[in-house]
């Protein structure tokens, strides 16, 4: 495991470079450019910009003077909030979008997890399948209509939770983590569901039976990890979805996340901004793609340990 | 064995329910079991004998199974249990091991803690005297290392070990009966005496009492005291084991009897019925004709298998599947293979059909060395030589009807097509007996032997001139087996086909073969005709396995394995 | 500064709780995270609305009428020809940090307004020798006419007469900055720990994408006018949350609506709605056939019918318009063209399209990416299908690509907006001088060229307004580069609570009139 795990970290960065070179060539190749505007920028400014923002000079000699940058730590500056390098633009909304992040897988696996495990013992019945109902919803209903409703409930009718806004680790973070994460629990509830029952129906379930444990011993010790498996699966791509695809979640609840740097900064041809984003999200998948291996291999015995 | 009837099982009914039908698996079914005996119950598959078993244990699904009657069990009817009670007595009272030790253990549990599941359940002992028994327990299964494997994980052990395994963790609640359901089938014959052995040693020793479920009779004849036979969902006969292999009853039970191949004696023919006594007559007088002249050699032959640990390990591992076998195949004999899994006979086989590269070594055939062919002249040599499977399922296409299977050859070599091919498909489906007018049948709507005469019609399509069977009865129940054998045979002679057969039970090979080829670890250990194999072999490996395969015969069989 | 904080704003401010509010703290939703505090690198009015609390030009204006108020001058001079602007600076006129603000601070200044990283470069080309110096044909800025006479007396020097001059002296680009702290922090100079105005307000906090918060300038010459003790402004952007947030409270003002919900908010006793200096329109591109004759040009604006578009679509009160530059400074728009299907149907036959004739080419509406702009393009289409029979598709594309396309002329019809930059229609007809960035149709029209230089000489303001409406007749009536379809208005809710907020047609609302009852 330990070897595996090398292997993998020395990957990153090959990973990570080939990801920087794509995007910096691909985002050069879009149409217009960051300083275009429905006003005509008056004769000089746009040389004088590009001059100012280091964009002047060849493709090529740009990208290198940009992996210089980047091996001095310097994601360069933001051609969109001008007042801002993207370092500081990263340092102060990564950390709402990863608390955001975590708190809605945290609640989604939960969620999804007791729903599917619930929905599996009780395979078939009325609550199964009210369960399984609400988990197509969950997987079809916009978060642009889940988050305004939520919000209209739990603010504007109960006021028991804030409509919008970020405090850290807060009552604030309630609402956009539920709305972030109904899609991801309800395919956590359909994958649980769908694992138990696959591994219920296994030879080492009766064998289990026959010994006299208990159905709850069953589940617990001989099945739920089993069940689990595709779920940790999911990890990887839930994660990566959560991180980048929270862009209407902190619009909805005005969240200083990341999210809409990354998709704005894509829009407004922000260089800069585009490459830095990339690669806090580029390493962030990375890294929870492996770390979803090695839960992997400590849940499943048969993976990782023929070394 | 005592007097003392222990369960008494009184008109036991099982159906199956589903949405569109209900199917009556055990249609009233007595069986009183004594204290202390070991009880067979014999049948093919889908007669209903493990059905009972699960309605003794309770394991039924009773949203899908409703299970009437009786089942007296310490003075009260065990059907009427409820959850808790089935629970109590599962494990504790009655305990079970199941055909399949490879997915029969939680592969996320160790060893250890799978062993003393049951007597924590079951028992006031603590969890570390627990751990102690299960640790004992090991050892007693005669798993080495017992310390460490307590902590292993089912996927580290091989299927003989896991199979101890199960029998150490059915018996650590000491429970009273144990049920065996078909334990031994999936296991190599050698691992399988070693299991029977163990089980009937754990029998004695702590005088439970065991209800065997097979549909191997030759293995009953040295387990068991008393048998009972069941074909679809009833009883046919009951006897002691000894009655009813001198004088069976029943005509089914005589058939089944006949079925069975044996290592001790030469047959010429299995289950000589009505039916096919009379297609006999016509091929009796072909007998097999095999010539000095060689059509294959094997000269020092080497196939390896690497296997890397990752894509970017410079580690490799290195399994020699073939270990320099030489080796000729005269025209027209059967040469039977006979080894262990893992000893390298299917990958011997596979090399000449081109499945798998070798190293370095030989194949001639002909006269040629087949192995630098390319691709066009491989396809010329696989014409002549063709293949059976032993996954008689696996190897047939499902999307495909029956007769574009077995034409698919003819049309891929470009050989016949319309209406010739139609007809060459139904000659073909005449010959391997089955129903010309099922030509348009799917690969499911067939049982497993007719699938495998599917196989069978499909690799004679191109008249070739050897077949090679990579164990093409394993799969199977005894008596389709033996239709199959009997098949094989019928068509060798008539078809004067060279024949390469592989397998790891012994009996089948002395009953097809001409000569045996013992294979161990990837080498050829002993040579010799079928005769002499038998009565004299030389290679203690080749002892060992002759020692293994049990006698379908109680007088003969139960002195081998003593306890 | 913060020793003299009132002791319910020391215990409010730490824990950045926006809602608790006094009565003196007003809130209200910018919509977006300003790009920037710097005045000479803004362009969008969030920036702006901000820049106005934190700095004061010369001059600013009425939040009523707009007319010229005193700010940093408490008054000015203009010489008899229009020529040289005297501005006396008053003596109390502090910096944040406490030091005067003087003539020299306009000077420098404006010397770094005069580089080319300011997009608002040219609104200092009225002044002499200003466009030579910004493009580097003269680099002595002494010879640009800016001249600090003493400490408190500017005089600028123009090199032709400007009617509006004072209005883009009230601009933020004419701004004062501390040049010595832009050296000192670079582009950090606008942090919160950094920054140094002269305006009302100082920035407390800026938290990106959070809140910024503003509070009361204890040096600023007119403190004792400001009512306000703090100011909270929220980058919402989804409107839906933000209204949310207005009903409970908390929130004064938001200048910009869900439009999915203007029939229920109409009915808000807190809705406004009000003229404002902009305009929706098409542009043709009139390189390409069939928008290289003016006849189809005509009979496609005679063909749209715009008080369907603003009654049946927009609802919000939106003005129909057949003008393009909407009434400002006294100028009363011309008619137009009206709709009228069969002068248009007779013009297209004319220009030889319809029945037994050229079959009408295929082409799109190329608009951004937006609900709006597209359920406008779909009713404007199917109303040419309706009364040209013509088939003009409609096309959304990403921001950036559709900018591109604009200016590239890589387009047929093109939805466009133009928002007036000063109380003058020189702002909205002089775009289309031929061969201007902001031109965008390829229209070229010498007649129009010439009309434009007299008017940029002309002072009296009914001569303008007459010589503005040749122009509009050219523009709208005659040549039709461009089609017109509404005036913008401002909508938004505002609390009944606030006070000092006036509407206005450049709907700026100076932060330091206002208060809360």
């Amino acid at each position: 495991m330990g070897r595996y795990l090398l292997r993998r970290l020395i990957f990153v960065p090959i990973i990570l470079f080939i990801l920087i070179t794509i995007t910096f060539f691909l985002v050069r190749m879009a149409p217009g450019g960051p300083f275009s505007s429905e006003r005509e920028l008056p004769p000089g400014v746009e040389e004088a910009l590009t001059k100012k923002y280091n964009l002047d000079g060849s493709l090529s000699s740009q990208y290198g003077r940009y992996l210089v940058g980047l091996l001095q730590g310097d994601l360069g500056p933001s051609l969109k909030q001008k007042d801002f390098s993207v370092n500081e633009i990263i340092s102060n909304h990564l950390p709402p979008s990863i608390l955001l992040g975590i708190t809605a897988l945290l609640i989604s696996l939960f969620a999804g997890v007791v729903a599917g495990l619930v929905s599996a013992s009780k395979s078939n019945s009325m609550l199964d399948y009210s369960t399984m109902a609400f988990a197509v919803i969950g997987i079809s209903l916009p978060v642009f209509v889940f988050g305004p409703l939520l919000q209209t409930l739990f603010s504007r009718v109960f006021h028991i939770l804030p409509v919008s806004g970020y405090k850290g680790i807060s009552l604030h973070l309630i609402l956009p983590a539920v709305t972030l994460g109904l899609p991801f629990a309800a395919r956590f509830a359909r994958l649980t569901r769908a694992g138990m029952l696959e591994v219920l129906s296994e030879d080492f379930i009766t064998t289990a039976r026959s010994k006299g444990l208990t159905e709850r011993t069953i589940v617990l010790r001989h099945a739920l990890k089993g069940a689990l498996l595709p779920v940790v699966s999911f990890l990887g791509p839930a994660i990566a979805s959560i991180t980048t695809g929270s862009l209407v979640v902190e619009k909805i609840f005005n969240i200083p996340g990341l999210g809409r740097e990354f998709v704005e900064s894509a829009l407004n041809r922000d260089y800069f901004m585009i490459m830095g984003t990339v690669i806090v999200y580029g390493t962030l998948i990375i890294v929870c793609n492996l770390a979803v291996d090695i839960v992997y291999g400590f849940l499943d015995p048969r993976v990782g340990n023929e070394n | 064995m005592n007097n003392k009837k222990i369960l008494q099982v009184k008109n036991l009914k099982v159906t199956y329910k589903s949405l569109l039908e209900e199917v009556e698996a055990v249609a009233g079914v007595n069986i009183d079991l004594y204290a202390g005996e070991a009880l067979a119950i014999v049948g093919e598959s889908g007669s209903g004998k493990s059905t009972v078993a699960y309605a003794l244990m309770g394991l039924h699904n009773r949203k899908h199974v409703t299970v009437e009657g009786e089942v007296m069990y310490n003075g009260r009817n065990i059907l009427e249990n409820s959850t808790s009670q089935w629970q109590d007595l599962r494990g504790k009272e009655i305990s079970m091991i199941f055909q399949n030790p490879m997915s029969s253990l939680t592969p996320y549990l160790t060893i250890g803690k799978q062993v003393m599941e049951p007597i924590l359940r079951h028992t006031l002992k603590s969890t570390d005297e627990a751990r102690k028994e299960a640790v004992s327990l090991l050892k007693e299964v005669e798993i080495g290392d017992t310390e460490k494997s307590y902590h292993s994980y089912p996927h580290q052990f091989s299927g003989g070990m896991k199979q101890r395994v199960m029998i150490a963790s059915a018996v650590s609640a000491e429970p009273k009966i144990l049920i065996a359901d078909e334990p031994s089938t999936a296991l190599d014959v050698i691992i399988q005496a070693k299991v029977l052995k163990l089980m009937k040693k754990e029998l004695v020793k702590r005088g439970m009492t065991l209800i065997f479920i097979t549909h191997d009779l030759s293995v009953v004849a040295g387990l068991c005291d008393r048998v009972v036979v069941m074909y679809q969902g009833k009883i046919i006969e009951t006897a002691p084991v000894k009655k009813l292999f001198a004088e069976p009853e029943h005509e089914y039970t005589k058939k089944l009897l006949s079925a069975v191949p044996r290592v001790d004696k030469k047959v010429d023919r299995l289950m000589m019925n009505e039916q096919t006594r009379s297609r006999d007559d016509s091929v009796e007088s072909i007998k097999s004709s095999s010539s000095n002249e060689t059509i294959i050699s094997f000269k020092d032959l080497h196939v390896e298998f690497e296997k890397r640990n990752g894509i970017f390990s410079s580690h490799k591992e290195i399994t020699k599947a073939v270990n320099g076998v030489s080796l000729d195949l005269y025209k027209g004999e059967v040469l039977g293979l006979v080894g262990q899994s893992g000893s390298g006979k299917s990958t011997l086989i596979r090399s000449i059909a081109g499945l798998v590269k070798s190293k370095s070594g030989s194949i001639y055939y002909d006269n040629k060395d087949v192995l630098p062919a390319n691709q066009k002249e491989l396809r010329a040599i696989r014409r002549k030589i063709q293949m059976i499977f032993q996954d008689p399922y696996g190897s047939l296409n499902p999307r495909f009807v029956a007769g574009r299977i077995i034409a698919e050859p003819l049309i891929n070599y470009g050989l016949m097509s319309g209406k010739d091919a139609y007809k060459k498909v139904r000659e073909l489906m005449e010959l391997v007996q089955l129903d010309p007018d099922w030509i348009n049948r799917y690969p499911h709507e067939f049982s497993g032997g007719q699938r495998q005469r599917i196989s069978i019609a499909r690799a004679l399509a191109l008249e070739p001139e050897i077949l090679l069977c990579d164990e093409p009865v394993s799969a199977l129940d005894v008596l389709i087996q033996t239709d199959v054998l009997n098949l094989l045979k019928e068509i060798r002679s008539r078809m004067n086909l060279t024949m390469l057969f592989v397998s790891h039970d012994l009996a089948v090979v002395r009953y097809v073969a001409d000569r045996v080829a013992v294979m161990k670890m990837g080498k050829i250990v002993e040579l010799k005709t079928a005769d002499d194999i038998y009565a004299k072999a030389e290679h203690p490996y080749t002892q060992q396995l002759l020692d293994a395969i049990p006698i379908p015969d109680p007088s003969v069989e139960q002195k081998r394995i003593r306890c | 500064m913060s020793d003299n904080l009132p002791e319910w704003k020391a215990a409010y401010v730490p824990e950045g709780e926006i809602w608790k509010y006094t009565e003196q703290h007003f809130i209200f939703n910018n919509g977006t995270d300003p790009e920037t505090l710097d005045p000479h690198l803004m362009t969008g009015l969030p920036e702006m609305r901000l820049a106005e609390a934190l700095f004061e030009g010369l001059v600013t204006y009425d939040p009523a009428d707009l007319t010229p108020r005193p700010g940093v001058a408490k008054s000015w001079k203009v010489s008899e020809n229009g020529l040289v602007y005297t501005f006396y600076l008053r003596e109390d006129a502090k910096w944040s940090d406490g030091k005067e603000v003087t003539s020299h601070d306009f000077l420098s200044a404006w010397k770094r307004g005069l580089s080319p990283i300011n997009r608002y470069i040219n609104l200092f080309f009225p002044i002499a020798g200003a466009e030579n110096y910004s493009k580097g044909k003269r680099t002595d800025f002494n010879e640009v006419g800016i001249y600090a006479r003493d400490p408190h007396t500017l005089e600028v020097v123009l090199h032709a007469p400007c009617p509006y001059f004072l209005d883009l002296v009230a601009f933020p680009t004419y701004y004062p900055v501390r040049v010595d702290l832009i050296e000192k922090f670079q582009e950090k100079w606008t942090r919160p720990e950094n920054i140094i105005g002269n305006g009302p307000f100082v920035l407390k906090e800026w938290s990106p994408r959070e809140q910024i918060l503003f509070e009361k300038n204890p040096y600023y010459w007119d403190r004792d006018f400001v009512k306000l003790e703090l100011i909270t402004a929220l980058p919402i952007s989804d409107l839906n949350t933000a209204y949310k947030l207005f009903q409970d409270d908390k929130l004064h003002w938001m200048p910009a609506l869900p439009v999915s919900r203007i029939e229920e908010l109409k009915r808000n006793p807190d809705y406004y709605v009000y003229p404002m200096l902009g305009n929706y329109f098409y542009r043709f591109n009139v390189t390409k056939p069939p928008f290289d004759d003016s006849r189809v040009r005509k009979a496609f604006c005679l063909a749209t019918d715009r008080v369907e578009i603003c009654k049946e679509l927009l609802k919000g009160g939106e003005q129909p318009s057949s003008h393009f530059c909407p009434p400002v400074a006294g100028y009363k728009p011309i008619e137009g063209l009206k709709h009228d299907i069969v002068t248009a149907r007779k013009l297209l036959a004319a220009a030889g399209y319809g029945k037994d004739k050229k079959e009408f080419p295929k082409m799109e509406i190329s608009y951004n990416t937006s609900e709006g702009h597209k359920m406008i393009a779909e009713a404007i289409s199917q109303q040419w299908k309706q009364n040209l029979g013509v088939d003009v598709g409609t096309r959304n594309m990403e921001w950036k690509v559709y900018l591109d396309n604009q200016n590239n002329l890589d387009y047929a019809i093109s939805r466009s907006s133009w928002i007036g930059d000063y109380a003058d229609p020189f702002t909205f007809f002089s775009i289309f001088r031929t061969d201007d960035g902001n031109n965008r149709t390829g229209w070229s029209c010498r007649e129009y060229d010439e009309l434009l230089d007299t008017v940029s000489v002309t002072l009296n303001r009914k001569e303008r307004n007459n010589l503005f409406k040749k122009l509009e007749h050219l523009l709208v009536e005659q040549e039709c580069p461009v089609l017109p379809i509404y005036d913008y208005v401002n909508k938004g809710l505002i609390k009944e609570s606030v006070l000092g907020w006036e509407t206005n047609i450049r709907d700026v609302h100076p932060l330091k009139y206002i208060w809360r009852e």
